[in-house]
């Protein structure tokens, strides 16, 4: 057996999902010492030094200035003893050893090589050897930064230069003003194409409704949840009651409904690096809490720019909230796949400065009315102002065993429940009890 | 044959009763100290027995065994006389015989070998003859056990082979009448005597209360066993004038005075006073000093093992040449060993001729290597036990037990022998002794040929326990076991892995590569950063892989698999590191969940990973005997379907 040692980017030393290679020390074919110094690569972070971790001949396996996946090999080192391979060796071995060259190509899934097809990307891309998936594709789509061709020019329709846009063009200028083109970044096209499939799938329509929960930013920060804010609550409240309206969570094909099996919310983040939308998976066997700790690693995550493509996949209803720019209403977009978004607005009343939310519920008319996505509104609003009139903080604190019982999903004591005709119900999993709204999912 | 001695009474030697009453000082002394508080433990003596140690050891030339049991002082100094060192050594003194780490019924020194569980020596010594006579030496190894062994299935099984084999060995019976406490006539049916000859040996009887026919009695059989290199089988009638151990006696005082008053050592006080109180006084000097000499030295102490701290893993990349199956590279790494070292020998059952065992791996093996390839009755306790006695004699034995659910046959052999000898013996000796079974089902053989046992062989000191896969050459991994062997080592060959192709070509996109280690772990990786980590061992990498191709090309989920093929003592860094990066980590193990495999991987992550979040899940078989029915069986066990589903819910939690 020819042993020969890999030297990779190790997982755990950098976060990125790539690295650069900024200078080799050695020359490829020459031979190195145990621990030393072979080459230097750039992460997000810092600029790392890379060892051989043994003696040995060192061949490159990528140049300097590629970007290299972490985990990938960057060079090889050949035992000096095992330099020149021995004739039986070679006799023996019907496959002399791939590893540096001859690299079979990436391997793409299924769906990777379908959504490569829709955003135009050749397979040839991807770095021969490398595994692929479907949030690679994105991730790959979203990294090429928009570069600005040079000179203006007054394209025709059909003669836009440039790579991925030979077909019909989807719009045409005003005629006569010249127009300088910019290519947007990938992300934002495939943004576009996902939004512009949700708008070509549906018919939208849209409700809108305000909820006066004065108390509930009060709420919001007494249990801690302010960096999630209200949107947490929000989210929390619509995952159930998405199996009470389970038309809302559903996509329309060919006079059918189909009903998702799982309640996948994702939210929009958009902190001024871009629009994103990652996904609470079950976000309705979540309880507030863990809702609200996703929500704040996705912001994490986005603020680092670590947010993993497969954070985006999955989701069935969306939230959009821009009541913290000071928007009052706006009309969310429908995403492909999905039969409904939530915008959240709100607004300042004038006299007495309390906030109020303007619930705004796009839909798919296809498979609801108005009036259906006004009932959810009503009973999401409804369930906003019970959390908004909740005094105490439970999740703060173990309640004392004399004190009232309590749901540990939706924190609504035994006389609020009262109030709405529900009951506790013993629980093991999650510990404690549970109402019967929390139970039915609505 | 059974001769009985009436010649003439020939006279005892002086230097004979120097040894006897030396062997009673000796062990009087020890009940002295025990009842001072100054000893600790227990002891077995051998006062009213000294004669039949001392009636063999003259007849021994250098290069001749000595195995014995519990009672074993006698025996030791009748053949050494090292009163100093067996004295130390019951004292728990780092100047023992065994550095102190023996004691009183584990002692190794001067070609004495002795150990504590009832008739499992009796193989061990068979091992050694058989040594002896594979390397042509003109010598002999004598076993002595006491009568309450003869219940032992393992001596019966152990005079079948030593005379069908022809074995150089000498076994002494020390018939007393009694086992601990239970009397002889409660336990034994027919005549000891004619046990042994119905195997064809031959068996001679004598007693201790006739020393000088006990002698000359001992010089007929040892001469026989010698010269006709074949074993004898000597049956003493003697008496046990103290206690089992140290005051554990209940037979009646009428029956002890009358043996103290026949006893040749009182006998011969009343017949020569004065030299008997000349002997007494030498003995009791030579004995004191010892005592003496111990009491300053230091007691023995535990020492853990010197492990240097964890350090990360190395990892090759390793191509494996050509295309052959596991059952060829084991066949292949089998006849290399028995080509390169002439001290290899094969035992097993079934394993001549062409049909070269259960599952065809030492096909012809046999005929290559005539004598050195040898079938066994169907004893796995014996098969064991001698291959511990070819081991401690320098030897390289391979043992094969047809499968892997026999081992429980052999368990005292491995647990109780094997796995002890090097440290009990203060590492005086080492035991390289390769046991090979195949484990595992799927192949509706039932419940009790389809286990996969290993957990229970797991976490023994000293010894070592490797899984074959089809990552890494099953040839270059025994290639480096047959080379470096130093301690007992259990190889599991799971039997759905036999037809399969050794080849590092993995599933598409993935690679394999290797710490670098003698018994590597094998890593199954690709560019991208895994979601979860899956460990393995044995066949079940076999699922694993189609679970890695499946969770790509279906769910886009990224696996790595971590896949020892040392998995005791294991090296727990490698999964530790694809664990921290994937947040995830599955163990999947054929074998019953409860104290596995997976058990001591997960603990051990654990206790290493603290402070980073990890969702960890086992998987193994269904907690109930493994049925024939195909269907029932494959629900049974560990399924790419079953697995996958795992997997999926972890990434659904987290």
């Amino acid at each position: 057996m020819a042993e020969t040692i890999t030297v990779t980017i190790p997982h755990e030393t950098v976060n990125d999902e790539t690295v650069r290679i900024l200078s080799w020390k050695v020359a490829s074919g020459s031979r190195v010492e145990k621990e030393q110094f072979i080459c230097e690569v750039e992460t997000s972070k810092a600029v790392m030094e890379i060892h051989a971790p043994d003696g040995g001949i060192v061949q490159y396996a990528a140049a300097v200035g590629d970007e290299v996946p972490v985990g990938s090999i960057i060079c090889e080192i050949i035992p000096a003893t095992q330099k020149e391979p021995e004739p039986t060796l070679v006799a023996t071995q019907p496959e002399p050893k791939a590893p540096v060259t001859g690299l079979p190509p990436a391997r793409l899934t299924p769906l990777a090589r379908k959504v490569a097809a829709e955003c135009g990307i050749d397979q040839a891309a991807f770095p021969p050897g490398t595994l692929v998936r479907s949030s690679d594709v994105l991730s790959k789509a979203g990294k090429l930064a928009p570069k600005v061709e040079a000179g203006l020019e007054l394209p025709t329709p059909n003669q836009q230069s440039g790579t991925g846009r030979e077909g019909q063009s989807e719009n045409a200028p005003v005629a006569g003003v010249p127009v300088e083109w910019v290519d947007l970044a990938r992300r934002k096209v495939l943004e576009g194409r996902i939004l512009r499939i949700g708008r070509a799938a549906c018919i939208q329509s849209s409700v809108t409704l305000i909820c006066r929960a004065p108390k509930l930013r009060a709420r919001v920060d007494k249990l801690g949840l302010s960096t999630a804010g209200p949107n947490a609550l929000i989210i929390f409240e619509v995952a159930r009651l998405l199996h009470k309206y389970p038309m809302f969570n559903a996509l329309y094909d060919r006079g059918r409904m189909g009903r998702y099996r799982e309640v996948n919310i994702g939210w929009a983040i958009d902190g001024g690096q871009g629009l994103v939308v990652p996904v609470i998976k079950h976000a309705d066997q979540k309880s507030l809490r863990e809702i609200a700790s996703i929500m704040e690693q996705h912001v994490d995550a986005y603020v680092d720019n670590s947010l993993a493509p497969g954070d985006f996949l999955g989701g069935t209803f969306t939230v959009s909230d821009l009541s913290g720019d000071g928007v009052s209403l706006f009309q969310p977009l429908i995403s492909q796949g999905q039969s409904a978004i939530l915008g959240v607005g709100s607004d300042i009343a004038s006299e007495s400065g309390e906030q109020t939310l303007h619930l705004t519920l796009a839909f798919d008319h296809q498979l609801a009315e108005g009036r259906r996505a006004a009932q959810l509104l009503r009973d999401l609003s409804g369930r906003l102002k019970v959390h908004a009139e909740i005094e105490r903080t439970p999740m703060d604190g173990p309640h004392s065993p004399e004190s009232e019982p309590f749901c540990v999903l939706c924190q609504r004591d035994g006389s609020k429940l009262r109030k709405l005709g529900a009951i506790l119900v013993k629980s093991e999993i999650p510990p404690g009890s549970v109402c019967s709204i929390c139970l039915a999912g609505y | 044959m059974t001769i009985r001695l009436n010649s003439p009474i020939s006279s005892v030697s002086s230097e004979a009763w120097a040894q006897a009453f030396l062997i009673r000082s000796f062990e009087q002394r020890l009940l002295r100290l025990f009842s001072e508080g100054k000893l600790f433990g227990t002891v077995h003596t051998c006062i009213g027995q000294e004669f039949t140690g001392i009636a063999v050891a003259r007849h021994l030339l250098a290069g001749d065994l000595i195995v014995s049991n519990h009672r074993c002082h006698g025996h030791y100094l009748s053949r050494t006389g090292d009163v100093d060192g067996l004295m130390a050594e019951v004292m728990g003194r780092t100047n023992g015989i065994c550095g102190g780490r023996g004691g009183s019924q584990h002692i190794c020194a001067s070609g004495v070998f002795s150990n504590g569980v009832q008739g499992g020596m009796l193989p061990v010594s068979a091992g050694m003859a058989l040594s002896q006579k594979l390397t042509k030496a003109n010598n002999i190894t004598v076993a002595f056990i006491g009568d309450g062994t003869l219940g032992e299935g393992i001596v019966y099984e152990t005079m079948n082979v030593a005379s069908n084999w022809l074995l150089p060995l000498l076994i002494v019976v020390e018939c007393n009448g009694v086992a601990q406490s239970t009397r002889q006539s409660q336990t034994l049916s027919g005549d000891v005597v004619k046990r042994a000859e119905a195997f064809g040996i031959a068996a001679y009887r004598g007693n201790t209360w006739a020393p000088a026919e006990l002698t000359d009695l001992m010089k007929v059989a040892v001469r026989h066993v010698r010269e006709n290199s074949c074993p004898a089988f000597v049956c003493v009638d003697t008496y046990r004038l103290m206690a089992h151990s140290k005051g554990d006696d209940d037979r009646p005082r009428e029956e002890l005075e009358h043996y103290w008053a026949i006893d040749p050592l009182t006998q011969f006080e009343a017949e020569h006073p004065d030299e008997a109180l000349q002997l007494w006084n030498r003995s009791e000097e030579l004995v004191s000093k010892a005592v003496e000499a111990a009491s300053c030295a230091p007691f023995a102490s535990s020492e853990r093992e010197d492990r240097s701290g964890p350090t990360s893993p190395l990892w090759r990349r390793t191509s494996i040449a050509g295309k052959e199956r596991v059952v060829t590279k084991i066949h292949e790494a089998l006849r290399d060993h028995l080509a390169t070292d002439n001290r290899s020998f094969l035992l097993g059952e079934d394993i001549e001729g062409s049909y070269g065992g259960a599952f065809k791996v030492t096909r012809d093996l046999s005929i290559q290597f005539p004598g050195r390839v040898r079938n066994t009755p169907i004893s796995e306790a014996e098969i064991v036990g001698l291959a511990n006695g070819l081991a401690l004699s320098g030897m390289h034995p391979v043992c094969e037990i047809m499968f892997g659910d026999f081992l429980t046959l052999a368990a005292d052999q491995i647990i109780n022998h094997a796995s002890k000898f090097r440290w009990m013996y203060n590492d005086q000796v080492t035991v390289p002794l390769v046991i090979r079974t195949p484990m595992g089902g799927k192949r509706g053989y039932g419940a009790t040929h389809s286990q996969c046992l290993e957990k229970h062989f797991l976490g023994l000191p000293g010894t070592r326990v490797l899984a074959l896969h089809h990552r890494y050459d099953p040839q270059a991994l025994y290639g480096r076991l047959f080379a470096t062997v130093d301690r007992p080592t259990l190889v599991i060959e799971n039997k759905t892995l036999y037809g399969d192709y050794v080849t590092h070509h993995t599933v598409p996109g993935f690679w394999c590569e290797h710490t670098e280690e003698d018994f590597p772990t094998t890593r199954i990786r690709s560019h991208a950063r895994p979601d979860i980590t899956i460990a393995c061992y044995g066949a079940c990498l076999v699922d694993a892989e189609k679970v890695m191709d499946r969770l790509f090309e279906e769910h886009e989920v990224v696996a790595e698999i971590i896949c020892p093929t040392q998995i005791y003592p294991l090296r727990i860094e490698p999964i530790l590191e694809s664990a921290r990066v994937s947040g995830r980590l599955l163990v999947v193990e054929e074998g019953q969940l409860f104290c596995g495999f997976g058990a001591e991987v997960l603990a051990a992550v654990h206790e290493s990973c603290t402070g980073t979040p990890l969702l960890t899940r086992r998987l193994g078989a269904a907690p109930h005997p493994l049925p024939s029915c195909r269907s029932a069986e494959m629900e049974s066990l560990p399924s790419v379907d079953s697995i996958i589903k795992v997997v999926l819910e972890m990434l659904c939690h987290g």
